[in-house]
């Protein structure tokens, strides 16, 4: 009996990863918001975008590659119509979600004509990732990105501009 | 034995149909949260009844809500908040965008993509809404989302070029 039961519970769990859930006072950000966008992509479902990006180029291709090896997509996006509605405090406790020691911080950038971004990297073992997350925000814009999965940082620009992902931009080597 | 698999039967049917009910559960908070009913559309009834015995391009189940005429004068706050909690163990929203700027909301769930998944999509602007599910097998699915112009087809709706 507790065999079936337990046959029966395996049969109708969910499918679906988890969605990471925000700090309460990012959540509220939407009612303040002119545009918000919320955007929840586990494996599977990602497995069949890939079949929706055509054979077109380079770049489709190595979207399709990246994809293979991500186990999920979470985006929350905040546009806002002027600037200074959102604080300070609700950008560290977007922040915060990543001061977790699995998590590291990779790249912090500070500029007050353009806001903040900061990049987190999640090891896994054998020295591959196992996720990697995006807190930007810009005057305007409150973004947190967050990919489960084996993904590199330089993948990670290629994302940018899918799936609501912020564009970042390769800097030069001199 | 017998008893064993009528139980699990019951079961099993018992769980589809509700995990189907979201899109009456849209249509209803819309109702609702607006004060409207869904515009009559003729012979939708004897279509979905064709989809789901022929299955042309793999199609299975369409429905279609449309409203016009929305009085949103606090219904929309209140819509989100029941939007919120439509979702279930086989349907999960995948994407939710809110535009207060251009009075516009569209919400996107999808289906446990197996052989076959379901699409519902609700989408609200200035005072119109439509809600649409689609049943399909997932490659039949995926090709309509890359050929759109041949969804009116799949759906026995063709289109008359002026």
């Amino acid at each position: 009996m507790r065999f079936r039961t337990l046959l029966f519970a395996a049969a109708f769990l969910p499918l679906f990863g988890q969605e990471p859930s925000l700090p309460p006072n990012l959540e509220a950000l939407a009612a303040r918001a002119d545009e918000s966008v919320r955007v929840s992509l586990d494996g599977s479902l990602l497995q069949m975008a890939a079949k929706m990006i055509p054979d077109e180029d380079q770049h489709s291709a190595a979207i399709r590659k990246i994809i293979a090896g991500i186990q999920g997509i979470y985006v929350r996006s905040f546009q806002f119509g002027s600037d200074g509605e959102y604080s300070a405090a609700d950008l560290e406790s977007a922040k915060a979600q990543f001061r977790d020691p699995s998590w590291s911080r990779i790249v912090s950038v500070q500029s007050k004509a353009e806001g903040d971004c900061d990049v987190y990297i999640r090891g896994a073992a054998e020295g591959k990732l196992a996720g990697i997350a995006v807190v930007a925000g810009e005057p305007r814009e409150l973004t947190i990105v967050r990919i489960v999965g084996e993904i590199s940082p330089e993948q990670l620009v290629d994302l940018g501009g899918e799936f609501h992902i912020p564009r970042l931009q390769r800097k030069e080597r001199k | 034995m017998r008893g064993t698999i009528l139980t699990l039967l019951l079961l099993t049917s018992s769980i589809a149909s509700a995990a189907d009910k979201e899109f009456e559960q849209i249509v209803k908070a819309i109702e609702t949260q607006y004060g409207v009913k869904p515009n009559h559309i003729p012979l939708l009834g004897l279509g979905n009844f064709l989809l789901k015995t022929a299955h042309p391009q793999g199609v299975s189940g369409f429905r279609i809500a449309v409203f016009e005429n929305l009085d949103d004068r606090d219904g929309g706050r209140d819509f989100e908040a029941a939007m919120n909690r439509i979702g279930s163990s086989s349907l999960h929203c995948v994407i939710q965008v809110q535009s207060r700027r251009n009075r516009e909301s569209t919400y996107i769930f999808t289906g446990n993509p197996g052989k076959s998944t379901r699409l519902l999509v609700a989408s609200i602007e200035n005072h119109e809404a439509t809600v649409v599910e689609v049943k399909a097998d997932v490659e039949a699915l995926l090709q309509l989302l890359r050929d759109p112009d041949h969804i009116g087809d799949a759906l026995g709706v063709h289109r008359q070029d002026p």
